[in-house]
């Protein structure tokens, strides 16, 4: 899609931009730029439904600006101009992570990068295509297809999410991932502006630095990918009423590389039913698997397919169409039966499935719950956990929040971990990873930001101490109803002393 | 209007609450794509009145023009993992402003120029029917024309077209004229369905005088307003329906063809609305000679023109029409052809726009010379 210049202004002229800001209304021109109460809400927020309270008591701050770049040598002049002023700058995308990435804690500026959608170049001679970090997955997916190309990995929520976003959330996850591993395989080479406003282009190795840094390190603003010819595709879904056997048949199903691999359990099954009416067995377990290749090794992967889920009852070809089809919607098309979903994601290995499984069932005995998996890479799952619960029955509401610590925990115990820090689990990140490691992503973040004005407080810093949200947690869990009480007085704090409060007890940016 | 009523939202409190800020709506949005900003995204609207709902309804003033910036199009009911009506949520609020007497200038223009001469655009209510040759209204044909506003006054192209081709093979049927009112879909969108109900009745009472069995209309919006908010003791056609129908029933038949390729518009009232998509593409392939031609996004993906914020918001309308005439001409048309006269009126604008020459036509006006005359 190509935008021309928008013909219907933001409603905000420079009068309401404080003067240190107006260079940056500037820089991207009239109609590009917002203050609107609406927009600088919205650009506040993102999927995660925590309450606004709870944002505000760990102190966050409102964007006073949002502004939409046109090119990269915009988002280089913004950079610069913010790094000499301190001013934080959030890098956003579609929006679609659920780790606060996109909520700018800091205040400052939104750098919406969604109007830097073109797709530069597809050379389908070399198989790769040059494209702009605002480009949606779906979008791209779709042209290539119409030219007989693939991509080799996107997400399942391709449908709102961009090249930057995705990437910078390290892309672990999602359809083609299983056969061609994580998002970053894929990449030739980015484009991106660091935080001095300096413009960098990328070989294979070096993006790896920016790739999963959620937009901490630098912006991405081009990417060229690597991509494929169309190939053929067979369908395949089985039910298993033995979780241990579903589970065997996933691991050496994902040893077959398929394109694309999921599962639901009987939880999940019976959500689609009811919402969907998807007329699914409820069983322990519900995979689908997509295979490419020729018609030869399809013919081949069917018979392996068969034989490793023997102990399954197979679904007709059309309904795994069907989930195929479906696949950038199952994930949470039943969010209507909460209406309110708790959304968790952990990454585990294989041999941990069962036993993560067990305890999940046991720490969500008083939820309606389920799970699915996102297609996983070799060896591992990724598990996405919901529990439905109803936002406005605000008791119950604020039980469930707890489960952002109980549910990661049983990935830890499990040798797994959270799909994703940013924001809502940079306060874990000594649980997430080794200090030495820890030690050198803050080194790095040093280096290419010393001002720290790129999504500050985020994935290597936090500005809430850990022992203040593991107390919420708990108090979320035990005394809901105190909780939510104590949270709705802290609104009428004013932001200043919170935040001040807090760097007393020990939240610091590092 | 400074606050909601949260009472009377309780029909689509369900939908405000399911909606999971993925985001998916923005992906089809013709005004979001254009724009830009989450404010005018279903996504960023659902999450103002939620907070609206949660702060004892206080309202931020500019949701009011975001909301009437809703094209109303559904493709985000399409694109959403949960189906949330949004367009029911935008019609929801508009109720509220319009019973706070709060519209906006253009729906408050258009809303006082129905109540005179019964068309949004205050043109003179008797000078309806004069596109037409005189003709007497017969009682007892079962096939009425509604011709609708945009036909009756600036389109009329269009229905000289029918007419005469329905003429020149000799079908009977009635057309209203200046008796004819407004369908009363211009006052749903503004939120002013009482309004509506009551024009609903005036051409109730007509259609009844005159024992109309069959309706068809050439507007998509006169079409979907007659099927789904008329009473449905009358068949409402499309009027590519009703020629479809004619072709099949070897009443219609091309004599000539048309060695054109031409792509066709998916209209959001006759495409998502009624979920009509075959019998236009049937009608075209009909003519000896037509290469049909596909959008990329089509059927129920297709993206609306911005038509309906033709009056409200020209350039916006225009600047979302020229990305749907660029689209048109990357796939190679000669041709667009739309079934719906605000489709084809904004889309035309859209050209200028986009400075491109392509013909643009409502299907009806490719017929009439094309067709074998069969006068009795
Ligand atoms: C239904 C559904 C399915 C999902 N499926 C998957 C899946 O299969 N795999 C998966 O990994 N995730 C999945 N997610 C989570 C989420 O959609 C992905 O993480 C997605 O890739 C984020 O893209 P976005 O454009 O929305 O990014 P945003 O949410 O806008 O941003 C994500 C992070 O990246 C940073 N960022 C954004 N753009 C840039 C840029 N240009 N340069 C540098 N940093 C940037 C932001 O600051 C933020 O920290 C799913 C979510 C939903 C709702």
């Amino acid at each position: 899609m190509t935008e021309a210049s928008p013909s219907v202004a933001a409603p905000s002229a420079d009068p309401k931009v404080r003067p240190e800001l107006r260079r940056f209304c500037e820089i991207v021109g009239e109609g590009n730029f917002s203050t609107d109460p609406i927009d600088l809400y919205c650009y506040s927020r993102d999927l995660a439904p925590i309450p606004y309270d709870l944002l505000y008591a760990y102190g966050m701050l409102e964007p006073e600006l949002v502004v939409r770049p046109r090119g990269v040598e915009q988002v280089s002049e913004i950079l610069r101009y913010a790094n000499q002023r301190r001013i934080p700058i959030t890098p956003r995308g579609g929006g679609s992570f659920a780790m606060g990435g996109t909520i700018p804690i800091e205040g400052g500026v939104v750098l919406d990068l969604c109007g830097m959608n073109e797709i530069v170049e597809i050379n389908g001679a070399d198989l790769t295509v040059r494209v702009q970090c605002g480009l949606n997955w779906r979008r791209l997916a779709e042209k290539l297809a119409g030219m007989g190309l693939s991509l080799l990995a996107y997400p399942s929520s391709g449908v709102a999410a961009t090249i930057g976003g995705y990437l910078g959330t390290g892309g672990g996850a999602g359809i083609g991932v299983p056969r061609n591993g994580v998002a970053g395989n894929s990449i030739l080479s980015l484009k991106v502006v660091l935080a001095d406003g300096s413009i960098v282009e990328t070989n294979p190795w070096d993006s790896w630095c920016f790739i999963g840094a959620e937009g901490t390190l630098g912006v991405i603003c081009e990417a060229v990918l690597k991509i494929a010819p169309l190939a053929r595709q067979r369908c395949f879904m089985y039910a298993f009423n033995r979780l241990g056997d579903g589970i065997k048949a996933l691991e050496s199903l994902a040893r077959l590389r398929p394109f694309f691999l999921h599962f639901l359990d009987r939880g999940a099954a019976g959500f689609l039913n009811e919402s969907d009416n998807a007329a699914l067995d409820e069983a322990a377990m519900t995979i689908v698997a997509a295979f490419q290749g020729t018609d030869r090794q399809l013919a081949g992967v069917s018979r392996q397919v068969e034989s490793i889920c023997k102990d399954g009852k197979r679904y007709p070809e059309d309904t795994a169409e069907h989930e195929w089809e479906n696949r950038f919607k199952i994930e949470i098309s039943f969010k209507r039966l909460g209406p309110t979903l708790m959304l968790q994601e952990i990454r585990l290995p294989f041999r941990f499935l069962e036993k993560a499984m067990l305890e999940l069932a046991e720490a969500l005995k008083d939820y309606r719950w389920g799970v699915q998996c996102l297609s996983s890479d070799h060896g591992s799952v990724c598990l996405l956990i919901y529990a439905l619960t109803d936002e406005r029955d605000k008791k119950r509401f604020y039980k469930a929040l707890s489960l952002a610590r109980v549910i990661p925990r049983i990935g830890y115990r499990n040798q797994g971990t959270v799909y994703g820090i940013a924001l809502h689990n940079s306060v874990h990140l000594a649980r997430i990873h080794p200090r030495s490691a820890v030690e050198a992503m803050r080194a790095i973040k040093r280096r290419f930001d010393p001002n720290n004005i790129l999504n500050p407080s985020k994935t290597v810093q936090t500005r809430v101490p850990r022992l203040l949200v593991t107390v919420s947690m708990l108090l979320m869990e035990r005394v809901p109803g105190l909780m939510r009480l104590g949270l709705s007085m802290v609104k009428f704090l004013p932001r200043g002393l919170i935040r001040s409060g807090l760097r007393v007890v020990g939240g610091q940016l590092r | 209007m400074k606050t909601l009523d949260s009472s009377k939202m309780q029909e689509v409190i369900n939908d405000i609450y399911s909606c999971a800020s993925c985001g998916y709506c923005r992906f089809g949005c013709p005004v979001f794509q254009r724009v830009g900003f989450e404010r005018l995204a279903p996504r960023g609207r659902i999450l103002a009145l939620k907070r609206a709902l949660e702060s004892r309804g206080e309202i931020p003033e500019t949701l009011r023009e975001s909301i009437y910036m809703c094209l109303q199009c559904q493709n985000c009911q399409v694109q959403c993992p949960m189906s949330i009506d949004f367009p029911k949520i935008a019609l929801a609020l508009a109720e509220q402003y319009n019973e706070a007497n709060d519209l906006p200038e253009g729906p408050a223009m258009l809303k006082e120029r129905i109540a005179k001469e019964s068309n949004p655009f205050g043109e003179p209510r008797g000078e309806r029917g004069a596109w037409m040759p005189k003709r007497e209204l017969v009682p007892g044909l079962e096939h009425l024309y509604f011709v609708g506003c945009g036909t009756s006054y600036s389109a009329t192209r269009i229905a000289r077209s029918i007419v005469k081709m329905l003429d020149d093979i000799g079908f009977q049927y009635n057309v209203l004229g200046a008796e004819e009112n407004c369908c009363g879909a211009p006052l749903f969108r503004v939120g002013d369905s009482a309004g509506a109900r009551k024009l609903i009745e005036k051409n109730v009472q007509k259609f009844k005088e005159l024992g109309v069995k069959t309706i068809f209309a050439n507007c998509a919006g006169c079409f979907k307003t007659l099927k789904h908010a008329y009473p449905d003791t009358f068949e409402a056609l499309h009027v590519t329906q009703f020629l479809m129908r004619l072709v099949e029933s070897g009443q219609l038949k091309f004599s000539k063809d048309l060695k054109k390729r031409i792509i066709y518009f998916d209209g959001c009232d006759i495409g998502r609305h009624s979920e009509v998509y075959e019998e236009p593409r049937e009608l075209l392939k009909s003519i000896p000679g037509v290469e049909l031609l596909e959008y990329e996004y089509n059927r129920d993906q297709a993206m609306c023109c911005g038509g309906p914020l033709l009056a409200s918001y020209p350039d916006l309308a225009q600047d979302i029409a020229a990305d749907r005439v660029r689209e048109a001409v990357e796939k190679g048309a000669e041709i667009i052809a739309t079934a719906c006269p605000t489709c084809m009126v904004n889309l035309k604008r859209g050209a200028q726009a986009a400075d491109v020459k392509i013909r643009i036509e409502d299907i009806p006006m490719l017929l009439p010379t094309l067709v074998e005359k069969n006068k009795k």
